[in-house]
């Protein structure tokens, strides 16, 4: 009871931190995606290794969600092109694209926790 | 502890979100480009996109609409010439925006400022060469006209009025990927648009290589190897036209030493194939055609680049209801057709650049009629990409600007040289365009092509009276016989340019007997016409369009689209024939050969055959005689050598041993390529239509075309037709057309390389005038503020 409860709030989480970086990558940058996770995380303040989790899942999450929803509207036109362009197979492509995100995205949420550990 | 793992995992995280967001030595930001929400991904255009929307700007009046049809070409319905201008901009810059500001910077020589170093001596040229100082010379004039005026000021304000919606996420991907930001666009980026067709167009430099030929060459012998008009021709106006005014000027023989010579030059090897840079254009009048009515055809050659350099659009409006290609960057159509008049172009070829000798005094000044003149001197900074400026002074002379000196030589050039150049002269071509758009019958048209100074064209005609014209138009000089043939010596006033030959003295042709016209960038006209004049003319299209036109009668529009598509090479038929003669080899090679048709289809082996043979003797054979004296001469042309040899003039020597020589050099080459790329022709070939920023992922290569530069289909590896169209003037004028692109420049879009499979494969779009956005060809509207 007590774990299905953490795990539906971990998911609610994601999908909060998700939308917020959407918003900010949105109207601010693409870098967003890190200071979004470093927030909640410091807000949340979990413990390090899940609060790069929660970033890495989070973004991974948006990410891929975007860039499956624009891929599959493009019929692959644009990024066939560019992973030729990288010099990458195509699915390798994606897999990179998505893990980079993700991987910013955790290490946003690992550094709010830590930096939040400064203000104990 | 803490304080270690807090600052440990900021620096990790800043540092690589630093990386990732500086590009890096022409490697972009990568998380800047991969973020699905502002990089490359906002540029994936979903395939089933509505185009549809509303524009609200104040200026323009509720009932201008743009309609677009399933091909996404615009049909601008305006309600007066400002609206349509202003739309033209607007579309102009939402589907290709990148590509006009990229060709606007390769005009004015601010490349570098985007690329950085590698471009620096680019720009330097362009800057040396008076780029943008033509353009403000003609700007003005074409400020000094309102219809001009009114149109270039509407167009800016449509295309700043998209720019302005943008930022970056929305910019066109190449921005993303090069790293830098679109500015404001103002009526000389129109003016720099047209200097860089004039530079394409008229950029030869042989005057330079003429005059290297004198070291080992007598005048005479230039002459017989060169002659200004080619022997032979079938010329653009056709042989035995009267030319039936009183010529108002004809220059006196010049006096003095007509070249100079200049030991230090070393060309480059002139390749044969060099032939075929060009354009075909041809009209047929009613009595040749099936239906009766005028049919013309235009399919100009440029380079093969995406975005096309073309882009299809009607534009209508109360004055005006015109459908054709316009280049984006200038308001209005630049080949096309109305309801009453068809046009095209094709490169006149004319020399209108000539090369004089300066002589120096000192960094301030230059002698000229034995008096000092001081130089006038132009600052150019070059931007350049992480680095410092480059300031470059450009001395301007009396004749033009000082393009090669000690400062920025040409290969091998040691003298200070100035360039005397048509394009540098103030002029309004964009007025022609304008009139021409809406030229009714051919006093129109005559006026209309009046105002077009450089790159001089020749313009065909057809109307829906049943009238077909061709003229060679451009403004040209009065020249002594061989002015401007070599390098001249700029301290004599005796070299100067003569008077400008009035316009309605340059050749033309109306309705002649023959019933019908063609133009194909050879000769201009036979040697009745008065005004001496020399150019860069090539004859094999020419002939081979004339040889079908004579006897083609009850033509159709499926005709000329085969003839658009011809392969047949004129050069082989006259030569492969006496090589074949002349060489005792036996075997796979030759036996292709001896059962060849001389057309260049996809999948022949023979043509691969016949152009590496014919590019190894063509380079043998003239090593050995007197050209092989002086390093990397210019050999005569193909044209000239074919003559040379159908005649077996002893001044060709040893004819046999050059095949024999060089028959092993391709028998070497060929072994080699068929175990590489194979020898197919188009596997040869590799044509290309090549991406501006040179991007593989963005290019098509590999297309499987038929043709070379010396067949009417002069489709070669980065250049060719750049636009096919096809018109039959009835009463209400069908046309049809193709090129290689598509409508949007976004290769994130399903538009951008639209037509290429339909242009390789010689098909064609029907062209559709539309008057009602109701229709079903229409897809899409932009309506205006107040619209309903």
């Amino acid at each position: 009871m007590e774990d299905k409860r953490s795990r539906m709030k971990f998911l609610v989480n994601i999908i909060i931190i998700a939308l917020f970086a959407w918003v900010g990558s949105y109207f601010v940058a693409w870098w967003m995606v890190a200071v979004v996770p470093f927030v909640a995380t410091f807000i949340m303040n979990p413990k390090p290794a899940k609060g790069f989790l929660l970033g890495l899942a989070s973004i991974a999450f948006l990410w891929l969600y975007l860039i499956l929803k624009t891929d599959v509207a493009n019929n692959q036109i644009l990024s066939g092109r560019i992973a030729e362009l990288i010099g990458l197979p195509m699915v390798a492509f994606l897999i990179v694209n998505v893990v980079l995100g993700a991987l910013v995205g955790g290490l946003g949420g690992w550094s709010g926790v830590l930096v939040r550990k400064l203000f104990k | 502890m803490r304080y270690l793992y807090a600052i440990l995992s900021l620096l990790i995280t800043i540092g690589l979100v630093y990386l990732l967001n500086t590009p890096m030595g022409g490697v972009p930001a990568f998380g800047k480009l991969l973020d699905p929400v502002n990089g490359f991904w906002a540029n994936a255009e979903p395939v089933d996109k509505d185009f549809n929307t509303q524009l609200n700007f104040p200026d323009l009046d509720p009932s201008s609409e743009v309609w677009f049809d399933d091909r996404l070409v615009p049909h601008i319905n305006a309600a007066n010439d400002h609206d349509l201008y202003f739309l033209q901009g607007y579309v102009h810059a939402y589907f290709r925006l990148w590509q006009m500001d990229m060709q606007t910077r390769a005009a004015a020589g601010r490349v570098s400022e985007v690329v950085g170093e590698k471009t620096v001596a680019y720009d330097r040229e362009q800057r040396r060469k008076g780029m943008v100082y033509g353009a403000e010379r003609s700007l003005k004039m074409m400020e000094e006209d309102s219809r001009t005026r009114g149109a270039l000021d509407a167009y800016s304000e449509g295309v700043n009025a998209h720019i302005n919606s943008l930022n970056s996420r929305t910019y066109p991907l190449e921005y993303k990927l090069m790293g830098f930001k679109p500015e404001q666009w103002s009526n000389i980026n129109t003016a720099l648009l047209l200097m860089y067709m004039a530079d394409d167009l008229t950029g030869g430099v042989e005057d330079i290589q003429y005059s290297k030929l004198l070291e080992v060459l007598s005048k005479e012998e230039v002459d017989f190897y060169f002659p200004d008009r080619n022997i032979g021709s079938t010329p653009v106006i056709p042989t035995g036209t009267k030319h039936d005014w009183q010529a108002e000027y004809i220059a006196v023989e010049y006096p003095g030493d007509r070249g100079k010579k200049f030991p230090e030059y070393r060309p480059p090897l002139r390749k044969d194939d060099n032939s075929g840079k060009g354009s075909n254009n041809w009209v047929l009048s009613s009595k040749k055609t099936k239906n009766g009515y005028p049919i013309l055809c235009d399919d100009p050659h440029l380079n093969l680049n995406l975005p096309s350099i073309w882009y299809e659009v009607q534009l209508n409006a109360p004055s005006v209801n015109v459908y054709g290609v316009s280049l984006p960057g200038a308001p209005g159509v630049v080949i096309g057709y109305n309801e009453h008049i068809s046009w095209g172009f094709t490169n006149n070829y004319r020399d209108v650049k000539d090369y004089y000798t300066i002589d120096v005094v000192d960094d301030n000044s230059y002698r000229f009629n034995g008096n000092e003149v001081a130089f006038d001197k132009r600052v150019e900074v070059i931007k350049v990409k992480g680095m410092e400026d480059v300031i470059d002074t450009v001395k301007y002379t009396l004749h033009g600007p000082v393009i090669y000196d000690e400062h920025f030589r040409k290969e091998g050039v040691k003298e200070t040289l100035a360039m005397k150049w048509m394009a540098h002269k103030p002029s309004n071509e964009l007025l022609s365009l304008y009139l021409l758009n809406r030229a009714a019958d051919y006093p129109d048209y005559v006026k209309a092509i009046s105002y077009f100074t450089c790159p001089a064209q020749n313009f065909v005609f057809a109307d829906t009276k049943g009238n077909i014209a061709i003229w060679g138009q451009g403004q040209f000089i009065d020249k002594w016989k061989g002015q401007g043939k070599y390098i001249m010596d700029g301290s004599d006033s005796s070299t100067l340019w003569g008077h400008e030959i009035p316009i309605k003295e340059n050749p033309r042709s109306l309705n002649p007997d023959q019933g019908y016209l063609a133009s194909a960038n050879q000769t201009v006209t036979d040697s009745t016409y008065p005004y001496w004049y020399n150019g860069d003319f090539g004859e094999y299209r020419a002939w081979r369009i004339n040889k079908i036109l004579d006897t083609l009668n009850e033509a159709t529009v499926e005709d000329m689209f085969a003839m658009q598509s011809d392969v047949y090479d004129m050069l082989a038929e006259g030569v492969l024939p006496i090589m074949l003669k002349n060489i005792k080899e036996e075997g796979e090679y030759i036996s292709l050969l001896k059962g060849w048709n001389y057309r260049y289809d996809i999948d022949d082996k023979a043509p691969t055959v016949f152009r590496v043979w014919w590019h190894y003797f063509y380079n043998v054979l003239w090593q050995q005689t007197k050209f092989g004296k002086l390093r990397g001469a210019m050999y005569p042309l193909p044209e000239r050598t074919m003559q040379l040899l159908q005649v077996g003039d002893s001044c060709l020597g040893d004819v046999a041993g050059a095949l024999q020589a060089s028959y092993l050099l391709a028998t070497d080459s060929l072994n080699k390529l068929k175990e590489t790329t194979g020898f197919e022709w188009y596997k040869v070939k590799n044509t290309t239509v090549r991406h501006l920023a040179r991007i593989p992922a963005f290019s098509y290569s590999g297309l499987k075309t038929g043709g070379w530069g010396t067949t009417i289909n002069a489709m070669k590896g980065n250049h060719g037709p750049s636009w096919r169209m096809v018109v039959e003037m009835k009463d209400k004028p069908v046309g049809y057309g193709i090129y290689p692109g598509g409508q949007s420049g976004n290769p994130g879009s399903k538009y951008y390389g639209a037509y290429i499979d339909k242009w390789v494969n010689g098909k064609y779009n029907e062209l559709v005038f539309v008057t009602d956005s109701k229709t079903d060809a229409i897809k899409y509207v932009w309506k205006t503020k107040g619209a309903e």
